[in-house]
């Protein structure tokens, strides 16, 4: 009877079965975020609530000062979710903190306290593991701080330090556990093509610089003279009155001006990519001979980073970042020949402070690679230990 | 005006012309005179009502339509499934004058305070700080205490 049209009408059937069938499945569970701070946020509030004693106990594992107990093991088992949240949001390539910058310097950061707290916990588990002989998993925690510092971001100038401070902590992680695995030449191997793919973006100031500009000079005008006052701390109500009847239009167009100008210089200067000597005198020139009692050059000094301390953190990482690299094909080598070699091996990067091979020693724990330079205004020298067992 | 009354109306015109009742259709009087034609016609109807016989144009048109309907109909459903709740109409709330904030302490100008006096120094102490007294949250409080607490 309904032969011919049951004909044309059977495939039409079909699909109404299969999309029925199938389409409330496949979005019966839906997809894991996007973005990885929505995970880093569920991390954040999956940490234990330590007391003071027990924090100060996780940073000073997590920064090799005091060995591991039981009692860093039980707080770590607490974080436990926090970590998995962590290790998950690592996977996941995009981040975006939901930074408000229509609030400008008002804009409330709190994921960076918390960050901090994470990397703690992630580096006191780090140190953990080794102590545990597992240092492949040790150098898996290590390596997570880099996802986490390029997660944090550089929306904002202080993202950026908080940033480049994580990725230290992970660094000196790294030296030290590198030491303890100086046998394992495959591990050796593998950490060195881990260190060598680059995630393909490297925070930088410039961005933030940027950012911040826009935000000073949109700060720096008359009708958000109460709030820029109030912002700066300055509490005392006297203070705030003389600051007020002493601004004027004038006074922060100019503070405008000398803000721009500076910042673009600032720009202009990172970008040129001179010596670190040559480019820290330069930055730090830029927030000098402002006088702090015209009003306009007094904002826009106070609005005005401290550009030469934050290029020193910036070149502080790359020196770090660098010595890692050396650190464990020197200890390749070890692993290859039994012995430590008489000289930095061949291709080796420079020290960023001086511009010259790092300095080798070879000392009776192991080695120690030394900057040959200081780093300027702090006079500090750094150098990098790796206790070869 | 529309078909009908036209109809009614031409019928009404004929009457009055030919002086006769509206004409009708004698059924038995028409099997009576033809037979033969009066029986293919009930053997027609039979074999229009067995097994294997073709739709009428209609019946097809009907069973297509109820497919694209079908179709449109569950396209609409998951569509619907897929979307996401609306965002409730509650009612509007008085925004309170802004107070002094503890976050304050996590301000973007407050941190850079902070790094501008004290270095990375005052600013991990800043930030530490702030976690002492924004976070972290609780983590042992389960979803059931969060109920029961709902609940009373």
């Amino acid at each position: 009877m309904l032969t011919n049209t049951n004909k044309k009408l059977a495939p039409v059937v079909l699909a109404i079965v299969m999309v029925s069938l199938v389409a409330p499945r496949a979005q019966a569970i839906p997809p894991d975020p996007d973005n990885a701070a929505l995970l880093y946020y569920q991390g954040f509030l999956s940490l234990a609530e330590l007391d003071d004693d027990a924090r100060d106990l996780l940073g000073d594992v997590a920064r090799g000062k005091v060995d591991p107990n039981d009692r860093v093991r039980e707080y770590l088992d607490q974080c436990q979710g926090g970590i998995e949240f962590a290790e998950a949001a690592a996977e996941v390539p995009n981040c975006h903190w939901g930074f408000r910058f229509s609030q400008g310097f008002d804009a409330l950061m709190p994921q960076l306290g918390q960050a901090r707290a994470l990397t703690f916990v992630l580096m006191a588990d780090a140190r953990v593991r080794a102590a545990d002989g597992d240092y492949r998993g040790a150098l898996e925690r290590c390596l997570m701080t880099e996802t986490f510092s390029r997660h944090i971001g550089d929306d904002t100038l202080i993202s950026y330090l908080v940033s480049i401070a994580v990725k230290a902590m992970g660094y000196r992680c790294m030296d030290d556990v590198v030491g303890q695995a100086v046998d394992d030449a495959p591990l050796l191997e593998w950490l060195k093509r881990e260190l060598s793919t680059g995630s393909g973006y490297e925070v930088s100031p410039v961005r933030p610089l940027k950012f911040e500009r826009e935000i000073a000079l949109d700060t720096l005008r008359m009708e958000k003279i109460d709030h820029f006052i109030t912002i700066t701390n300055e509490m005392d109500e006297d203070v705030q009155a003389k600051i007020k009847a002493r601004t004027s239009e004038e006074e922060l167009a100019l503070g405008r001006r000398l803000y721009s100008e500076r910042a673009i210089l600032a720009l202009e200067i990172l970008a040129a990519d001179g010596s670190y000597e040559e480019t820290f005198t330069q930055l730090e020139r830029l927030s000098e001979d402002l006088d702090p009692n015209a009003p306009g050059e007094w904002a826009a000094g106070l609005l005005m980073p401290a550009i030469g301390r934050i290029y020193n953190l910036k070149t502080r990482s790359v020196s770090d970042a660098r010595a890692i690299r050396i650190g464990v094909e020197i200890c390749l080598q070890r692993a290859k020949t039994g012995q430590l070699p008489k000289a930095l091996p061949a291709g080796s990067p420079k020290d960023p402070f001086s511009g010259k091979e790092f300095a080798y020693e070879r000392t009776d724990g192991g080695f120690v690679l030394r900057c040959r330079a200081k780093e300027m205004k702090t006079e500090r020298l750094h150098e990098y230990a790796f206790a070869v067992k | 005006m529309n078909e009908r009354k036209d109809e009614k109306w031409l019928d009404e015109q004929l009457q009055r012309a030919i002086n006769t009742t509206r004409p009708g259709f004698d059924a038995d009087a028409w099997k009576q005179r033809h037979p033969e034609a009066y029986e293919a016609l009930i053997s027609r109807k039979q074999q229009a009502s067995g097994p294997g016989t073709k739709p009428s144009r209609r019946v097809r048109l009907m069973v297509g339509a109820l497919a694209v309907a079908a179709v449109i109909f569950i396209g609409v459903a998951i569509f619907l499934m897929q979307m996401p709740p609306g965002e409730p109409q509650g009612p509007e709330v008085a925004i309170a004058p802004k107070a002094p904030s503890a976050a304050r302490i996590v301000s973007m100008m407050s941190l850079r305070m902070a790094y501008h006096q004290g270095g990375e120094e005052a600013l991990s102490q800043q930030l530490d700080a702030a976690l002492k007294k924004l976070g972290p949250r609780p983590s042992k409080l389960s979803a059931l205490q969060v109920l029961s607490d709902l609940e009373g």
